[in-house]
């Protein structure tokens, strides 16, 4: 017999295994098909806005912490994640000094503001696109064809030729919305942001992690089932002024907003029913404004105004054990 | 009728099946008694070092009439009644008895089974239940003859003394399978002895008058039965065996039972589920109350199931009283540097801080922790990832009760029914952030509770 003393805890005495780092690092896994439909798509350049945009996120984070005397958590990976999704929301043509830029914003501003604890209230992706969207225009619309995902390679593709967003396009010239091509809004071939405009690695993604339960799934099918619906009944009143519902979901961000930005977990409820809520939310939200507001994309937008209505959908939930007295009534 | 419904709640290993007989230890050299092993007030000693006791004799007599006498394990010589670690954690006033080995009964022999004894009347049986010190299995518990009983306590009014409040109880469930996965006692102790588990079933439906009763079996691996037993078993005495998935945590909690038996959710620190019409039982308690009715046989020990990082992980029937350090030597000793040893199981048990508590009703299970599978909790703030709120099996918020009772902002938490938690664990163990959840929430229950008997 061993005379050396026992530990006393509280039960339990043993973990699931989750970890916030075991978290992220399994969103990554979700992210990697859109990662390598963007590096397809973009080639060099979305390699760069990647690279630029995970190591200034990274590199921030870092510095913040050691000036302010943070616990420097890093390591955790949630900074590079947010770099990450912030270059994938951000066109080919963003000069790399904006991208960084963009990203410092992001951590500065976004997160460690609020404490270096998982506290922020709005998705620091969201205010570091949205304040740099709103500042450089221009640099932040400029879009590229992307390479052919289907047909042949065109020689020398070096060669990039800039073109409009569809959802930008449509924002001039509705009746643009009419002539749908669901199957390269599909793979990603039309103009757009980096990662946002191949939906089929997306969705693949999104279930990635709605299956490894690391998204809950309440927010993906409440987003996109209310914009789908909200789509098809303005398209049936007028379909010469509002697109048909494939367009209003494929293009543009909304799928990506869907399964990676809007499931966040700090900003969004933690019920099930709130989190359904939240989703149609932001989908009827994007729509509104993509229809009626000023800007082209709204989903950025729906995503910072329900991120501030989440804690008032935080108490819409399940009704706590004995409150109602039968279980199964 | 399955309780397979419920998606709430953790998924943990399935017990394997495996090395099930149960075997008896050999009573030790000494055993320790505490004083207090059921809810309530402790019992006084009324031995002293020095006097001779033999087995059935009571060595500490109940304070009040609701209370459970307290008798020798062993026959032997009273060594010492002093302060000894208890299996709650403090130290408590216990009475160690030197065993001499002989195993004499105070009434001379091993009582034998007295069939005409069932016809008894209820108070009878309770009286008997109380005279042989039966204690329900489990932390918290009652005395049995207070569990069972079917009248409640005097309910005092105002300058009144009030009238016995009789209740009727409908469902009777009893539990043949732990609520911890890892630990099979409830199981064995139904397969080994069904003889015994059929005249308890008798005595408690005669006693509570149930007209409805449900006996709760493994479903999977876990089982010893083969469903043509557990039939012969059921169908004489009308008995619904009910399929359980103990692995699905905490599905065969008392609290989820019954709402999936009786339909009825009981939460909240006051409503007891006794006080509407459902008593659920352990399978090994209904054992001790058919044989204390039938034989007059007191409850001097009790099967435990050692497992984990012990060379020979057990079934073994110990002595009450007998002390940790005496029944991990006999299932071979650690297993590598031990980290922790628990009453119970990885989910509810309790970490013992000596090897010197003593075995008692509190424990159904002994699991042995290595030194490298503790796990730290770090108490990270919340990533309010909502993970603990669709676990959570009694549908509470455990985040934001986690940082109320963190800040000790009592009175908020009980706007969140703080009081309804069971405290399964649940909101802990899917936790990323690694919060020790369920430690602030029972830290708030505590000082809520004590808060309210003061005033």
């Amino acid at each position: 017999m061993t005379n050396k003393l026992l530990t006393v805890g509280m039960a339990p005495h043993r973990h699931g295994g989750r970890t916030i780092g075991g978290m992220v690092r399994m969103c990554f896994v979700g992210l990697l098909p859109v990662i390598l439909a963007a590096l397809y798509l973009y080639r060099g350049k979305a390699l760069a806005i990647l690279l630029v945009g995970v190591i200034s996120a990274v590199a921030a984070e870092t510095a913040i912490s050691i000036i302010l005397r943070k616990p420097l958590k890093v390591l955790d990976g949630h900074a590079a994640l947010l770099g990450c999704l912030l270059a994938l929301m951000l066109p080919a043509g963003t000069p790399l000094w904006l991208v960084m830029f963009a990203a410092i914003l992001c951590i500065a501003l976004g997160k460690m503001v609020f404490g270096n604890a998982w506290n922020y209230p709005f998705h620091p992706a969201i205010v570091a696109l949205v304040l740099v969207q709103l500042s450089w225009p221009e640099d932040t619309s400029r879009c590229y064809k992307p390479l052919p995902m289907l047909g042949e390679t065109v020689e020398g593709g070096e060669r990039w030729e800039e073109a409009a967003d569809p959802v930008a396009a449509v924002k001039v010239l509705p009746r643009l919305g009419q002539r749908v091509n669901v199957r390269e809004l599909m793979w990603g071939d039309h103009p757009g942001a980096i990662g946002t405009t191949s939906v089929i690695a997306i969705v693949l993604g999104g279930l990635i992690l709605i299956g490894l339960r690391v998204i809950p799934w309440q927010i993906p099918v409440g987003l996109l089932g209310s914009a789908w619906l909200f789509a098809y009944i303005f398209h049936q009143v007028d379909p010469a002024a509002y697109p048909p519902p494939e367009f209003s979901l494929f293009a543009g961000a909304l799928m990506f907003i869907a399964f990676f930005v809007a499931t966040e977990w700090v900003t969004t409820p933690t019920t099930g029913i709130g989190n359904l809520l939240f989703g149609a939310g932001v989908g009827v939200m994007t729509l509104i404004i993509r229809y009626w507001g000023a800007s082209a994309e709204g989903a950025f937008y729906a995503v910072l105004i329900m991120n501030a209505v989440a804690p008032l959908l935080d108490r819409l939930g399940p009704i706590p054990f004995g409150r109602r007295l039968k279980a199964n009534a | 009728m399955s309780v397979f419904a419920s998606s709430r709640g953790i998924r943990l290993d399935k017990p394997s099946p495996g090395h099930r007989d149960i075997e008896n230890l050999p009573p030790p050299r000494t055993v320790v008694l505490p004083m207090r092993q059921a809810a309530g007030q402790s019992a006084t000693p009324v031995v002293a070092a020095g006097d001779e006791v033999a087995i059935g004799t009571i060595v500490g007599e109940p304070a009040d009439a609701v209370g459970v006498p307290i008798l020798a394990s062993v026959s032997g010589r009273v060594a010492a009644v002093e302060e000894r670690p208890g299996p709650e954690g403090r130290d408590e006033l216990s009475v160690v008895i030197e065993s001499d080995g002989e195993d004499t009964w105070a009434t001379g022999a091993p009582p034998a089974v007295d069939p005409a004894a069932i016809d008894l009347p209820p108070r009878e049986m309770l009286e008997r239940i109380r005279g042989a010190g039966v204690i329900t299995s489990g932390f918290g518990a009652e005395p049995s003859h207070r569990d069972l009983a079917t009248a409640i306590d005097l309910r005092g009014y105002v300058g009144v003394s009030g009238a016995p409040v009789m209740r009727s109880v409908e469902h009777l469930i009893v539990r043949a399978v732990d609520v911890d996965p890892g630990v099979v006692t409830l199981d064995s102790v139904l397969s080994a002895d069904l003889d015994g588990a059929r005249q308890g079933f008798e005595v408690v439906k005669r006693v509570l008058g149930a007209t409805s009763v449900h006996l709760v079996l493994d479903s999977g691996a876990g089982r010893g039965l083969g469903s043509k037993a557990i039939e012969d078993f059921c169908d004489p005495m009308e008995i619904w065996p009910i399929e359980a998935r103990p692995w699905q945590y905490p599905s065969v909690n008392d609290e989820m039972l019954i709402a999936r038996i009786a339909g009825i959710e009981v939460g909240g620190a006051y409503r007891e589920p006794r006080n509407m019409g459902v008593v659920v039982e352990n399978i090994d308690t209904v054992i001790d109350v058919g044989r204390a009715v039938l034989a007059a046989a007191p409850q001097i020990d009790r099967v435990v199931h050692i497992t984990g990082k012990v060379h020979t992980p057990r079934l073994l029937r110990v002595r009450i009283g007998t002390p940790l350090r005496d029944v991990i030597e006999a299932c071979g000793g650690f297993k590598g540097e031990p980290g922790a040893v628990l009453f119970g199981g990885v989910m509810r048990g309790r970490a013992q801080h000596s090897l010197d508590a003593p075995v008692t009703r509190l424990s159904g299970g002994i699991t042995v922790l290595g030194a490298d599978e503790l796990v730290e909790f770090t108490n990270d703030p919340c990533m309010n990832c909502g993970a603990c709120v669709s676990a959570c099996p009694v549908r509470l918020r455990p985040n934001t009760l986690s940082m109320l009772c963190e800040y000790d902002r009592f009175e908020d938490a009980l706007g969140y029914d703080l009081l309804t938690c069971i405290e399964c664990g649940c909101c802990t163990w899917v936790c990323p952030s690694r919060r020790a959840n369920v430690h602030f929430l029972l830290h708030g229950k505590t000082d809520v509770m004590a808060r309210r008997l003061r005033s």
